[in-house]
């Protein structure tokens, strides 16, 4: 498991401006912050990691703040999102509560109005130790060993598909890396097979090549370390 | 904790990779409240589906034919309550908007966080 103890907050606006601004009074705060230019990036991120809150710009090219709150809220997300807006008819603000925005911040974004309604609706910047139960831990545990011991047969399928070129293979083991080894502490494996699927998926292959060169010395350098300890 | 099989909330899981079906079959037993069955493929998760009606259905999108969009599309035009929450190791925008459009319950994007699983059980009674 890894050490990050600060909580994560998006931050979605089309202008650099105002995504630094927000950025810099976030992190003054003591959030980890991520950022995106347009709704449809922010839905993306919003659902691969796990934010504590999303403060979302309203016009955006490609997909407006209040389209991307719907296709969320759609998809039963529940994390809070504020609007963030120069809008100042109350009569607006009012549809954009109904809407799916859990608050709303006027522009120009002032410190104070940020840890105000952060701390209305009870967002720490320091995440809590995780709940998570022992039967859980203890599966994971379980599943985390029996993907290191599995480690000589993967790394021999990647190196097969790698002296063969057989690329669909190389895809359905990096997209289930992508999916599993965050799970049992393997960020980077996690974060390399992402890289794999994606270059593979826009042919790119001579990147998703190098980076499945890159794969194997990880892992490989992971199951020396298993072999010293066992 | 419920111990009678029957007044647990049935759900099925729908994937063909074996470390995710057992860490969200972990997940959901972990409640005490829910009771798994899983299937392997689109057309295995249509037949238990129809046959079975789970309260709810963890459908993972990358699997055996049909794949878990067109899966989803089958179980709603069947039934368009069925709660189906799409698990994928993928949030591209395309396949969100998609899954919206077919009714789609939830997105949950692997690994998994027990709390984002719990979040979308809440949503059940909402």
């Amino acid at each position: 498991m890894d050490n990050v103890n600060q909580a994560k907050v998006l931050v979605v606006d089309d202008s650099e401006t105002n995504r630094l601004l927000l950025s810099f009074i976030l992190e003054e705060l003591e959030f980890d912050c991520d950022v995106a230019d347009n709704g449809e990036k922010a839905v993306e991120l919003a659902l691969e990691f796990d934010y504590v809150a999303v403060f979302m710009d309203l016009n955006m090219p490609v997909m407006s703040g209040l389209e991307a709150t719907e296709v969320l809220r759609n998809i039963n997300f529940e994390t809070l999102i504020f609007a963030c807006s120069a809008e100042d008819n109350p009569k607006k603000i009012d549809s954009l509560l109904e809407s799916g925005f859990n608050g709303f911040v006027t522009k120009p974004i002032e410190p104070e109005d940020i840890r105000d309604i952060l701390n209305k609706h009870g967002v720490n910047s320091t995440l809590l130790p995780s709940a998570d139960n022992d039967s859980y831990q203890k599966k994971l545990d379980q599943l985390g060993n029996r993907f290191v011991n599995n480690l000589p047969v993967m790394i021999g399928k990647i190196e097969h598909s790698l002296n063969n070129n057989t690329v669909s293979e190389l895809k359905r083991i990096a997209h289930k890396l992508k999916g599993t080894a965050s799970q049992f502490g393997f960020e980077n494996i996690a974060i390399i097979g992402r890289n794999i699927e994606s270059a593979i998926n826009k042919n790119k292959l001579p990147v998703a090549l190098e980076k499945a060169e890159f794969l194997l010395t990880e892992l490989k350098r992971i199951e020396k370390q298993n072999n010293n300890w066992q | 904790m419920a111990e009678n099989i029957e007044s647990k909330l049935k759900a099925l899981i729908v994937e063909d990779d074996l470390d995710s079906l057992e860490i969200l079959t972990s997940i959901l037993d972990s409640t005490g409240v829910i009771s798994c069955e899983t299937a392997r493929t689109g057309e295995q998760a249509v037949e238990y589906f129809s046959k079975n009606k789970p309260h709810i259905t963890f459908l993972d999108i990358d699997i055996p034919a049909p794949d878990g969009l067109e899966t989803l599309k089958i179980i709603r035009n069947s039934d368009p309550t069925a709660k189906v929450v799409m698990v994928t190791g993928c949030s591209d925008i395309s396949t969100v908007k998609k899954a919206v459009s077919l009714g789609a319950f939830g997105y949950v994007v692997k690994p998994f966080v027990p709390a984002k699983i719990l979040s979308v059980l809440k949503k059940l009674n909402g």
